[in-house]
């Protein structure tokens, strides 16, 4: 097991960049979610990884070895592909046993690493069925299972529960996180599912058009986002955002409106222009300077999300009571302000004390 | 309305007799002596579509007369060729698939024209070609130039596209070859695709006759469309003969299609890669 060292990654297609300079320490097993909207490069960096797309320039490590140019079969890695890639003439066992047949591993001792991983994936009673016979969970665990068996370095999952439906998805997710645990391999996970994200990585690695964004623990980016796009990236309803300027006394007037928020931070020019963000969860109704107007809500049973209209800025705010009103009701909100981030309305990057 | 349906059915019948009667004939008349072929025909009597009197004389005549080594002949040079063609054109059907190459839009354009040509229009250019090799009246000249075959490289070019990329890769990364990658994952998914193409380079040399006829002047190896032309013209009166010979030419590429015809209709869809 080795932990693995992106330097000034770099990959085009053609004239156009996917990924535009990627630096990244990852340490020896961690589970690395990377996460991003479609299109960001995520699978083309897991890629670069796995030595499936040449790098247009910079190094890859792993175990402190430089494998930017090394085949991708020599690399330690196993990927699990989201569409499984189970070859579908061959067994599970077949499957599983596929890369110890073309690289020669002896009989008995290719049978008992086929036959530990199968115990640990709970495959044992399933292993002389095709892929066809297998269930959607079962076909995810083969697909773990060939991979466990090569004995990689780095484990490569690129949206491996995509396919799987919600609750079948919870269980797998509860069982990736167990086995992280219990192998305690370097594995790099891709998603665009947050709470995937959220509840499997010991850190969370942000993309977006090819660039990391952030790199930190879950919570750790969720509480200290370092910009706007990370902020409004991780939570769901997501972070609230109102545009404001800075007044003469140092408050923040949102545009539009009529009234002025103490900043949560002191000596910002004024005339500046400023995001103010703040969570749902830290929105307070009831009291408050700002008067909105109730559009939607939302009762989940244990909590209740608002969605209002503050003069054009949309505004949601989660409650952990049920409270029952009408849409277009009047409502008045309030922003803690310590509990309230400020962002460069131009650059988008957060401004801190 | 049952009036009307045993209409159609009489009809029906009628037609059936149309085709299968000419058919029937044949096969019945070459189990018979000779002299007894039109015996029932002129006057026409049910007897004529019975093998009465039953006779195997003609096809012991055939084989006496060298029907035997034409058959295995033929049977050599379709077999080679279906054998070196599927490892071939699967190889080119695999590549132009899965790897890209400078100029392979206009490579593979070449293909798809070159088995829109009649055969007719690369007749004398293929002679010319291959009697500087010096293989006239070699059975090179029969089997190398049928091997790569434009419509089987493009089956399998078709084929091999519709795979997921995602097997190759996952092969690769397990270690293999592009090689082992063709024949431990391609080659089972394609089998009806094999069983296609090799059926197709099959029939192509068993029905071949102007080729055959041009390459091998000597007729000293005679294959079994040639064969069947020269007992014609020699045997003209030894009907029983001629209708044994061409059962035996039908029944050959029948034999192998019927038991492998229900893969040369079967596409995709039957070979296990769609869910
Ligand atoms: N082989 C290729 N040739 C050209 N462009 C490519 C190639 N592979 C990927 N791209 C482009 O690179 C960009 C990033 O693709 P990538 O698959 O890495 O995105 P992603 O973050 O995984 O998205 P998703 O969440 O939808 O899977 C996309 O704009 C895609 O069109
Ligand atoms: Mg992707």
């Amino acid at each position: 097991m080795s932990g693995l060292n992106l330097k000034a990654l770099r990959k085009a297609f053609g004239p156009t960049e996917i990924i535009s300079g990627v630096d990244l320490e990852i340490a020896d097993g961690e589970l690395i979610v990377f996460v991003g909207p479609s299109g960001c490069g995520k699978s083309t960096l897991l890629r670069l990884i796995a030595g499936l797309e040449s790098v247009s320039a910079g190094e890859i490590l792993i175990g402190g070895r430089d494998v930017t140019r090394v085949d991708p079969a020599r690399r330690g890695v196993a990927m699990v592909f989201q569409s499984y890639a189970l070859f579908p003439h061959m067994t599970v066992r077949q499957n599983m046993g596929f890369g110890m047949r073309v690289n020669r591993v002896p009989k008995a001792e290719a049978a008992e690493r086929l036959q530990k991983a199968a115990a640990l994936l709970q495959l044992t009673e399933l292993l002389d069925r095709k892929p066809a016979q297998l269930s959607g969970g079962q076909r995810q665990r083969v697909a773990i299972g060939r991979a466990i068996v090569r004995d990689p370095q780095v484990f490569l999952f690129d949206e491996p529960l995509s396919n799987l439906d919600a609750e079948l998805r919870v269980q797998m997710r509860a069982e990736l996180a167990a086995l992280h645990a219990r192998l305690g391999a370097t594995m790099i996970y891709v998603t665009h599912d947050q709470v995937e994200a959220m509840t499997l990585a010991d850190r969370i690695v942000v993309l977006r058009a090819g660039r990391v964004e952030q790199v930190g623990a879950p919570l750790h980016l969720y509480d200290d986002p370092d910009n706007l796009f990370v902020a409004g990236f991780l939570g769901s309803p997501r972070m609230n955002f109102l545009t404001a300027e800075v007044q003469p006394d140092g408050q923040l007037r949102p545009l539009g409106l009529d009234v002025d928020l103490p900043s949560p931070i002191a000596g910002l020019r004024p005339g500046r222009r400023v995001v103010i963000g703040c969570r749902p969860e830290h929105v307070e109704i009831g009291d408050g300077p700002l008067a909105a107007t109730v559009k939607t809500v939302e009762q989940l049973g244990n909590s209740t999300f608002v969605h209002a209209d503050c003069a054009g800025t949309p505004i949601a705010a989660e409650l952990q009571e049920r409270w029952g009103t009408r849409a277009d009701a009047a409502l008045r909100l309030a922003l803690p302000t310590e509990k309230t981030q400020l962002f460069d309305a131009e650059t988008g990057l957060r401004i801190r004390q | 309305m049952s009036l009307r349906k045993a209409l159609i059915y009489m009809a029906m019948v009628v037609v059936a007799f149309l085709f299968v009667a000419p058919l029937w004939w044949a096969i019945l008349s070459s189990f018979r002596p000779n002299d007894a072929i039109f015996r029932d025909l002129f006057p026409f009597t049910p007897n004529a579509l019975l093998p009465e009197p039953f006779s195997l004389d003609a096809y012991v005549a055939i084989f006496q007369r060298g029907f035997g080594s034409i058959i295995a002949n033929t049977l050599l040079v379709a077999g080679l060729t279906t054998a070196l063609g599927l490892v071939v054109n699967a190889l080119a059907g695999y590549a132009f698939a899965l790897f890209e190459f400078p100029g392979k839009s206009a490579v593979l354009g070449v293909v798809v024209v070159s088995f829109m040509l009649p055969f007719e229009a690369i007749a004398m250019p293929l002679y010319s070609v291959v009697s500087q090799l010096g293989w006239i009246d070699h059975v090179a000249a029969l089997v190398v130039p049928s091997v790569a075959n434009g419509l089987a490289v493009f089956l399998f070019y078709q084929f091999f596209r519709e795979v997921p990329k995602d097997y190759y890769e996952a092969a690769r990364l397990e270690g293999a070859g592009w090689l082992r990658i063709l024949w431990s994952v391609y080659v089972p998914l394609s089998l009806p695709t094999c069983i296609s193409a090799g059926l197709m380079l099959f029939i192509f040399q068993w029905e071949a006759f102007l080729w055959p006829l041009l390459a091998m002047p000597a007729q000293q190896f005679k294959v079994i469309q040639v064969g069947m032309a020269a007992f014609q013209d020699q045997y003209t009166t030894a009907w029983n003969q001629l209708f044994g010979a061409a059962v035996i030419t039908a029944l050959i590429p029948m034999l192998l299609l019927i038991p492998l015809q229900r893969y040369y209709v079967q596409g995709l869809a039957g070979s296990g890669i769609k869910g």
